[in-house]
């Protein structure tokens, strides 16, 4: 069912703690950083780097699973 | 200049829909519906990425933060991100269902998995309470676009207007068009986006003097108490949803399991168009305080900050990307009114009633949005919190052998009442979000009843693709 436990832990389990995790630490803070509120900040940080741990799981561990299409 | 930027950019779209579907005139249901599973994987992201950034990105989302501060804005980009991670393991899987079965609806996926045609209408009707405020959505920014740009229109022409272009995408090329079309909806919403964070940006001197700490209150840009709770419960809540209830529409027409799943690894990139969003709407927390209605306040900045020319591609962006989802949304509740709800309808009508009800959909949800107006994202939870009552459906399609039929049908139908129920009372659990409550309330259904009383078993779509029935295995439903 899952066939690679290190992909779900990096391409779900890290993005979602750094998400997750990220706005209850920030969550009351008013700093800012370049003038955009560091909640948000943090928030849009969590954009790359979810296509980055995505990318990995899908180089490393699952593309060799599924067939190239034809 | 403005006017004609708009009409110019919608007939291209039509042009473009024309287009996409010149070499499928005349195809059946299954390429109507889902293109005959033939999309690679880039075209995927597209119709993905089409459908995911609503009108509500461009509207909704700014209107969040001038009204409620940052938690709105918070929860609307926490779970579009998170949902990206889970769809990476989980639409696969749906696709897989959708293969296994030859569906090209939800409903069909419940009905033939379970061999239940109660069961299949009942997904129906849940489905199509949900898409209906989804469609009113779209229909309510398109009417805020458009009825700002200082146009001689009222809000009946817009809905009109609107609805007109949403039939003829449809009409021409079926489930095409909202993916080619969808390629140039991102190109001028990203220009729209970027043109309207730059120019405040350029406008207070700084982006610091638009959402820095000196311009803005803690209140305005921080969140606890029942705000948190509400934000961290509605990322949760609501990219579980994403997948397994809006999943099916962009998923279905891929053409393979490696399409839908690399295509996904991208798609977090496309939300780098959100700071400018913010910027927009801390901007226009400041330079216009009062507005009568918050959903105007994106387009209420872009016509302070903007050349007619410039707001004519702003409007273009928003309007495409509205009249797109509800073309979409239209498509995927004409088929399962056809497939689904309409008994017997023979597969070779199925193409000219989809289009018939796709019609019938556009009218009730434009009347809808004249009759009650109200917050964009007020809706948009509402419509997460119905959608969601499939989700426990899918997980025992996907993972669980023993469920229960009833089981599944009832938790289902006990989720939309609690649902509504909650949504018509105003329940607020302190933040903890509502649509959480009505799952719950759906899943215990299921697990209650058939831990009690277990059903036939099932091969779960997840534990392998080489145990898929043959086709002749599967029950066939409604053609």
């Amino acid at each position: 069912m899952i066939r690679s436990w290190p992909s779900v832990l990096i391409g779900l389990f890290v993005p979602a703690f750094a998400l997750l995790a990220g706005i209850l630490v920030l969550s009351g803070s008013t700093a800012s950083v370049l003038g955009i509120p560091v909640l948000f900040f943090w928030v849009f940080c969590c954009c790359p780097l979810t296509t980055l741990c995505l990318w990995i799981s899908w180089r490393f561990f699952d593309r060799a699973h599924y067939p190239e299409d034809d | 200049m403005l006017i004609a930027i708009v009409a110019v950019v919608m007939a291209g779209s039509i042009g473009l829909a024309v287009w996409a579907g010149r070499s499928t005139r005349g195809g059946g249901i299954s390429e109507f519906l889902v293109g005959g599973r033939s999309f690679p994987a880039w075209l995927v992201y597209f119709l993905a990425v089409g459908e995911v950034y609503s009108i509500g990105t461009m509207i909704g989302f700014p209107s969040g933060i001038y009204a409620h501060g940052a938690s709105y804005g918070i929860w609307f980009l926490g779970y579009i991100l998170l949902a990206y991670s889970l769809g990476y393991f989980l639409a696969p899987l749906v696709w897989r269902a959708a293969k296994r079965y030859d569906a090209m609806t939800v409903p069909d996926v419940f009905g033939r998995h379970f061999g239940s045609r109660r069961l299949e209408l009942i997904t129906c009707v849940t489905m199509l309470i949900a898409l209906v405020p989804w469609g009113q959505y779209q229909f309510i920014g398109l009417q805020v676009v458009l009825s700002n740009l200082g146009l001689r229109l009222d809000p009946v022409q817009s809905v009109v207007l609107a609805g007109i272009v949403a039939f003829i995408y449809i009409a021409v090329s079926g489930v095409r068009s909202p993916a080619f079309v969808s390629i140039l909806k991102d190109l001028f919403m990203l220009l729209g986006v970027v043109l309207v964070g730059v120019a405040v940006v350029i406008a207070a001197g700084g982006t610091a003097k638009v959402s820095g700490p000196e311009v803005l209150s803690a209140a305005q840009t921080t969140m606890g108490g029942s705000e948190l709770t509400f934000a961290m419960t509605t990322i949760l809540f609501q990219s579980i949803v994403f997948y397994l209830g809006f999943g099916g529409a962009y998923v279905f027409p891929a053409r393979s399991e490696r399409a839908v799943k690399s295509s996904t690894v991208w798609m977090p990139m496309y939300m780098l168009i959100y700071p400018f969003l913010v910027l927009a709407a801390y901007y226009g927390v400041r330079a216009h305080p009062d507005l009568d209605n918050p959903n105007t306040v994106f387009m209420v900045t872009a016509k302070g900050l903007l050349p007619d020319w410039l707001l004519g591609l702003v409007a273009a962006g928003a309007a495409l990307s509205g009249v797109l989802v509800l073309a979409a949304t239209a498509l995927t509740i004409g088929g399962m009114v056809c497939r689904n709800l309409a008994p017997n309808v023979p597969a070779a009508a199925q193409r000219r009633w989809t289009v018939v009800a796709v019609a019938s959909f556009l009218v009730l949800a434009a009347v809808l949005t004249l009759v009650a107006s109200t917050l964009m994202l007020t809706i948009l939870n509402l419509t997460y919190n119905l959608l969601a009552q499939v989700v426990p459906g899918w997980l025992a399609i996907l993972f669980v052998r023993r469920v229960r039929t009833a089981a599944v049908a009832a938790g289902m139908v006990a989720g939309v009442l609690t649902a509504i129920a909650l949504y018509v009372t105003g329940a607020t659990f302190g933040g903890f979000n509502a649509g959480l409550v009505s799952l719950g309330v759906n899943l215990a259904v299921v697990v209650a009843w058939s831990l009690m009383k277990p059903d036939v078993a099932r091969t779960p779509v997840a534990h392998s693709a080489e145990d898929a029935p043959d086709a002749e295995a599967v029950p066939s439903l409604s053609a």
